[in-house]
């Protein structure tokens, strides 16, 4: 309800800006310009990423880059707040989810074209599916970043199961089971709600397609929504993963559960991007998701790391975008920035950092699978952040054993449809 | 046989009672000791003491990785608050003592005004003030926190003064009158002696409000060289890379330590101040 509200303003004070800004724009300046750039990340982001500005300055020194860099926390509503006031950076960074969001209320950032970056670099999909808004292409991919299942070997190997096991759906459970009949406080899973609703979305995707299509439309019927429930609820019935009492306290950060910590518990999925977070000291590896015979699709999520945008109300955006291309598709540039955003999306990224021998094998391994397993792109809708909170909700229901797994179903479609009609 | 009894109900109570204290201040307790903890012990574990210490948090904390150290951060905070604070006392016990001596045409429409103020929440604000500002081009500066304490835009503080005088006898101001002092004077030599332990409430609690803001000053400053202490240790937390949290630990304490000094050094007033505020004479 907040977010639409704000949302709603942003739409229209972005019209506002639109036209006092129109004047602003025809003095173009030669003289030095200012820009600025807002990220989120850690240090290992903000240092390597000051210093590839910083080499650019030295190369142009016309232009002076500014970096306003924080925390996760908060950055979507200070993006939010500084683009209904007309004061957003000139180059900012956003997530995937956010593009069409914000997108979809007004002319908020610039559209790019092959003559201003080569766009040949990315992979055209890639750009199609996840930075184009309205036929229009409006920022470019920082990393590629996909799902992957991450297992100790070692903790399976002492439970009994052998660590190169194929997974499937029905293995999961079979040989999944023997971790907790042995040890009551051991788990084969990891998975806090919010990550059961992602293995959810797998499922539904390779029974149904997806949760919601391209046309605003729930795409599963209410027996495929059945059967899914009936499966997950085999892994809370046959100890597969922890109960939802114990890990609802890590919402959004199983990789904090103590039980994950110390080793009880054996898998998990997650991105790449994270991965070498969430694994912390333990030692695992990286495998690929089950798919049913007959998968209508994998549901394996493949989606930019990060989306770089420039401002559509910025005063330099010409100059804005160079640096744009400069951060992308410079050998420097790119060689300064290594991993800061995960493994980059363009060739000759993925080539200077290869060379560079800065990829881990691990990381490596673990994004080609990805990519070769990797499903169709999730609708807008099905990302859009009030759809997810459906989803979330009757999860949890259904996780705190609230709900059959027709209710859970049924709940979900009136639910789904309800929201899908108010977008 | 009296005496022992009492005692035995005092041990009982000062077990009760420092077994609450405990439970209490066990969440501050934990975030030294997790300040010489690794990730790993910080999240695996829930004892106070660290197992294995990890050392060189505090230092490695306040030189920071970045551009701009704690120092930075810490020096901008107390740029910030003080004034403010300082603002806010002088601009609250004006605007109290107004609305509680003096008649003046709509006095009850402006202090019902006053009021409604304070019961907007404060989200809904944000976006308009944003502008409001962005107008008068104070962003990435302290003056949205600065100039409405001057202007006593602080609702909760103007009443609490406003409370406080009407608690004060109306013979003390007749007396200064008597003796032919301006209202001016009055406030200034004779109500505002007995005003001090309202003032520490407010100092306290503007001071500690202000410290601790974060959603004010993440919108309204941009530039890292400006960044508050609220802002520059989140600087480093991100979702997707580790972190050191034991090094955000250890700011964490060295940013709590100056509102604690500050309560402990005005304890005695502030706690009479709220005592009194509330009684009616």
């Amino acid at each position: 309800m907040k977010k639409t509200l704000v949302l709603l303003l942003i739409a229209l004070l972005a019209m506002g800006t639109v036209f006092a800004a129109g004047s602003k724009e025809a003095a173009k300046q030669d003289g030095p310009v200012t820009l600025r750039l807002s990220w989120w990340g850690g240090d290992s982001r903000h240092t390597p990423t000051l210093k590839a500005m910083e080499a650019y300055s030295a190369a142009n020194p016309n232009v002076k880059l500014e970096g306003e860099y924080g925390g996760w926390d908060g950055y979507y509503q200070k993006i939010v707040t500084q683009i209904a006031g007309g004061t957003a950076a000139d180059i900012i960074q956003i997530d995937q989810p956010w593009l069409a969001e914000l997108a979809s209320k007004g002319d908020v950032f610039a559209v790019i074209d092959n003559s201003m970056v080569d766009l040949s670099q990315f992979d055209a999909d890639f750009l199609k599916n996840y930075c184009t808004y309205d036929g229009k292409l409006l920022g470019l991919p920082t990393g590629t970043n996909v799902n992957t299942f991450i297992v100790d070997d070692q903790m399976l190997t002492s439970f009994g199961i052998d660590p190169n096991t194929k997974w499937t759906w029905d293995n999961i459970i079979t040989e999944g089971k023997k971790i907790n009949q042995k040890d009551k406080s051991a788990y084969f899973s990891g998975a806090s709600p919010d990550i059961m609703r992602y293995w959810f979305e797998i499922y539904i995707a390779q029974l149904a397609g997806a949760v919601v299509d391209n046309n605003k439309k729930v795409a599963f019927t209410e027996a495929q929504g059945t059967e899914a429930f009936t499966y997950f609820k085999r892994w809370f019935d046959e100890g597969i993963v922890a109960p939802f009492s114990q890990t609802s306290l890590f919402y959004q950060k199983f990789q904090e559960n103590p039980s994950w910590i110390n080793g009880k518990m054996a898998t998990s999925w997650t991105w790449v991007s994270s991965m070498d977070k969430d694994i912390g000291a333990r030692k695992m590896s990286t495998r690929q998701f089950p798919v049913m015979a007959g998968a209508k699709n994998t549901g394996v999520l493949m989606r930019p790391s990060q989306i770089m945008v420039v401002n559509s109300n910025s005063k330099n955006k010409a100059e804005a975008v160079k640096v744009l291309n400069y951060l992308f598709t410079d050998p420097q540039a790119l060689e300064l920035l290594g991993l800061a955003r995960g493994i980059p999306a363009t060739v000759i990224g993925r080539s200077t950092l290869a060379a560079m021998g800065a990829i881990s094998t691990m990381a490596e391994k673990a994004t080609n699978e990805g990519i070769a397993q990797a499903g169709l792109p999730q609708s807008t809708y099905q990302m859009n952040s009030e759809v997810i909170q459906v989803m979330q909700d009757v999860i949890d229901e259904f996780g705190f054993g609230k709900l059959t797994p027709a209710e859970a179903s049924a709940k979900l479609i009136k639910n789904l449809n309800a929201i899908l009609a108010t977008l | 046989m009296i005496k022992s009894k009492k005692s035995v109900s005092r041990i009982i109570s000062y077990i009760f009672l420092i077994v609450l204290a405990y439970v209490m201040v066990y969440p501050l307790l934990w975030m030294v000791g997790a300040s010489f903890k690794s990730n790993q012990e910080i999240f695996g574990t829930l004892g106070l003491l660290p197992k294995s210490p990890v050392f060189g948090a505090f230092g490695a904390g306040w030189t920071g990785t970045g551009q701009y150290g704690f120092s930075t951060f810490l020096y901008n905070t107390f740029l910030m608050v003080i004034p403010t604070v300082l603002f806010t006392v002088i601009s609250a016990t004006l605007v109290g003592y107004g609305f509680a001596r003096f008649d003046f045409p709509l006095k009850k429409v402006l202090f019902v005004t006053m009021l409604a103020t304070m019961m907007l929440p404060a989200t809904v604000i944000i976006i308009p003030r944003y502008i409001f500002f962005k107008r008068l081009g104070w962003l990435d500066t302290y003056l949205p926190f600065i100039v409405p304490a001057m202007l006593g835009c602080f609702p909760f503080f103007n009443f609490m003064m406003v409370q406080f005088f009407r608690g004060l006898p109306l013979e003390i101001d007749e007396s200064g009158k008597l003796d032919g002092c301006n209202s001016f004077v009055i406030l200034k030599d004779l109500l505002l002696p007995l005003c001090k332990s309202a003032i520490f409430s407010v100092i306290v609690f503007q001071f500690v409000w202000t410290w601790n803001d974060f959603m004010n000053v993440l919108i309204y400053i941009s530039s890292v060289a400006k960044y508050p202490v609220a802002l520059g240790l989140r600087m480093t937390m991100d979702i997707s890379t580790e972190f050191d949290w034991n090094q955000i630990m250890a700011m964490s304490v060295i940013s709590i330590l100056p509102p604690v000094i500050l309560f402990f050094a005005a304890q005695k007033y502030f706690v009479e101040g709220i005592a009194t505020t509330g009684m009616k004479n």
